[in-house]
């Protein structure tokens, strides 16, 4: 039982070091990269951020909201809906000059945004005529360290009407962005690597030359996209979400999966959806919502899909209902959404959200000053991944 | 209790000779694996020498005996309450003490639960601290030219770095 003699000195093993500082929250680590070039080392380190985002007290996952706004077009807030504490996001460079802004995704603490430079036609998923279209930009922005890094543009910006995916492939450790055509043929697609900084274009596997992507969503689970889509050929002209498509952001593996039972056609609306780091899809009826989670081990093994209707939920008014047009999301047990129509404001013309808690149908609403219409949410975790490749980190 | 009254002499770095009952002596494995040991049968008279100094092994053991009961028994939630709270008051200590004694002294006797405690605690007194305050406590010198502390500030536009 002999360890170091001298217990005065002021030293910390760096693994003990490492412990305490994986419990900081992002501003403080951010504020320590400055204490010693040790220091930043540790903090920047790829084994230390992966730490901090699997350690068991990680902070509770925040809101992040996208309003539309007249100066600057876009304006981004943080929401933590226990607090109901509000915090103003510093617009990233681009934002301020747009025209449109999509969040492609939010993973790790990372965003994707696709910022919308001049003119934009409306996406509508078969659209092959394009030619006044304007350009866009991607963006990898990280809130929390003001970090950001204008994405470079792939060669067939202008041609057709794409879909973006954005996630982690934890085997490489890496961010990566998928750009592919949304109708028919994905291939050839492009794939973005954050450690690279460039697109590399591929060939995916299994691709089915008759699915379509229907719609921009996507989310990022275990190193793989999923999008709701459909198959050409089938008898219903509008079989939009019949399949859930996804691409394997490791293995460049395109596999398409039959959606949960959604209901009757007619009134089929579906949000494909993270819930508890799980693959789901939210099943919006006239008077239900039905909340079908795709358990990990079945996703696995391909070819074993198997969907478990976890919750169903009612709504107890019409007013309730969530809007056809704004994003949904699950935060902690609840399902976040804008209500339809009138009652997305209040009278104050503030913004309401809803708050459905899955498991009791409990139904919880809040107003956030100054927002404007067209809000879309999505969950976001504070992080301090860097946007930088990981062959040059100097930015 | 009852049936674990009986306990065993440790030396600190000091020299200074500690009681320890055997339950609380369980909450460290090392500890655990010298009562295991033929040393402490009845005939040896050999007292072990833990490296911790007396004023840190006196907190050490403190928390061990608290624990004890509920690490071999298990606890109903109101127990859980009433530790977390004596937890907190007892590592109402200087920041330097958890950082370079209570902290070593748990990971050197494999003390899961008051590293964890420990490493929370220390996180949470320095989570606001100002960089200067952090050089101070750890002796750090600045090794960063004005240049490079500049870049740095540069990479997160508009964070605080004071």
């Amino acid at each position: 039982m002999k360890i170091r003699e001298d217990h005065n000195i002021r030293y910390i093993p760096y693994d003990i070091l490492a412990n305490i500082l994986r419990r900081l929250p992002v501003k403080s680590l951010i504020r320590f990269q400055c204490v010693s070039k040790d220091w930043e080392n540790l903090i920047k380190s790829p084994s230390f951020i992966r730490d901090c985002l699997h350690h068991t007290s990680r902070p509770t996952p925040l809101l992040l909201l996208s309003f539309r706004a007249l100066t600057p077009r876009y304006r981004f807030q943080l929401l933590d809906p226990r607090s109901k504490q509000v915090l103003e996001i510093q617009n990233p460079p681009l934002i301020d000059s747009c025209r449109d802004l999509d969040i492609v995704g939010s993973c790790n603490g990372l965003v994707c945004l696709q910022v919308f430079n001049e003119k934009y036609a409306l996406s509508l998923p078969c659209s092959s005529n394009n030619s006044g279209m304007s350009t866009s930009n991607l963006l990898l922005w990280n809130p929390t360290t003001r970090q950001f890094r204008k994405v470079p543009r792939t060669m067939e910006d202008l041609n057709a009407r794409h879909r973006f995916g954005f996630g982690f492939s934890p085997i490489d450790n890496d961010y990566k962005i998928v750009k592919l055509k949304c109708c028919f043929a994905f291939n050839p697609a492009q794939v973005y690597s954050l450690n690279s900084g460039s697109w590399e274009e591929v060939e995916f596997e299994n691709s089915d030359g008759k699915i379509w992507i229907s719609s921009c969503k996507n989310v990022a689970v275990n190193g793989s996209v999923y999008w709701l889509g459909g198959k050409q050929g089938e008898s219903d002209d509008y079989d939009f979400n019949s399949l859930v498509v996804s691409i394997d952001l490791t293995n460049l593996v395109c596999t398409s999966i039959p959606s949960p039972d959604l209901g009757s056609k007619r009134s089929r609306r579906a949000e494909i959806i993270l819930y508890e780091n799980k693959l789901a899809v939210l099943a919006i009826t006239k008077s239900r919502i039905h909340l079908w989670v795709m358990e990990e081990d079945t996703c696995a093994s391909r070819g074993r899909w198997t969907w478990t209707k976890k919750y169903t939920c009612s709504f107890c008014s019409e007013r309730l209902y969530p809007s056809l047009l704004n994003e949904v999301t699950i935060w902690k047990n609840k399902i976040v959404y804008r209500p339809n129509g009138v009652y997305n404001e209040d009278a104050e013309g503030r913004t309401r959200f809803c708050l459905l808690d899955l498991t009791t149908n409990e139904l919880k609403e809040f107003v956030i000053k100054n927002g404007r219409y067209d809000a879309s949410i999505y969950t976001y975790v504070e992080s301090h991944v860097s946007v930088a490749h990981i062959n040059h980190r100097e930015l | 209790m009852s049936s674990s009254v009986e306990a065993i002499t440790v030396l600190s770095s000091d020299g200074d000779e500690f009681k320890i009952t055997v339950s609380a002596a369980k909450l460290s494995k090392p500890l655990n694996w010298m009562l295991e040991d033929v040393c402490f049968s009845d005939d040896c008279d050999e007292v072990p020498t833990i490296e911790v100094n007396s004023k840190t092994l006196v907190k050490v053991i403190e928390y061990c005996e608290k624990h004890a009961p509920r690490a071999n028994s298990g606890a109903s939630d109101s127990d859980a309450e009433e530790l977390k709270k004596w937890d907190i008051e007892f590592m109402k200590m200087d920041v330097k003490d958890i950082l370079f004694h209570i902290l070593m002294a748990a990971n050197y006797l494999h003390m899961e639960g008051l590293y964890d405690l420990a490493c929370q605690t220390a996180a949470d007194l320095m989570k606001g601290m100002t960089v200067s305050q952090i050089r101070k406590i750890f002796h750090i010198k600045n090794d960063f030219s004005s240049e490079e502390q500049e870049q740095l500030r540069r990479q997160h536009p508009g964070c605080s770095f004071d």
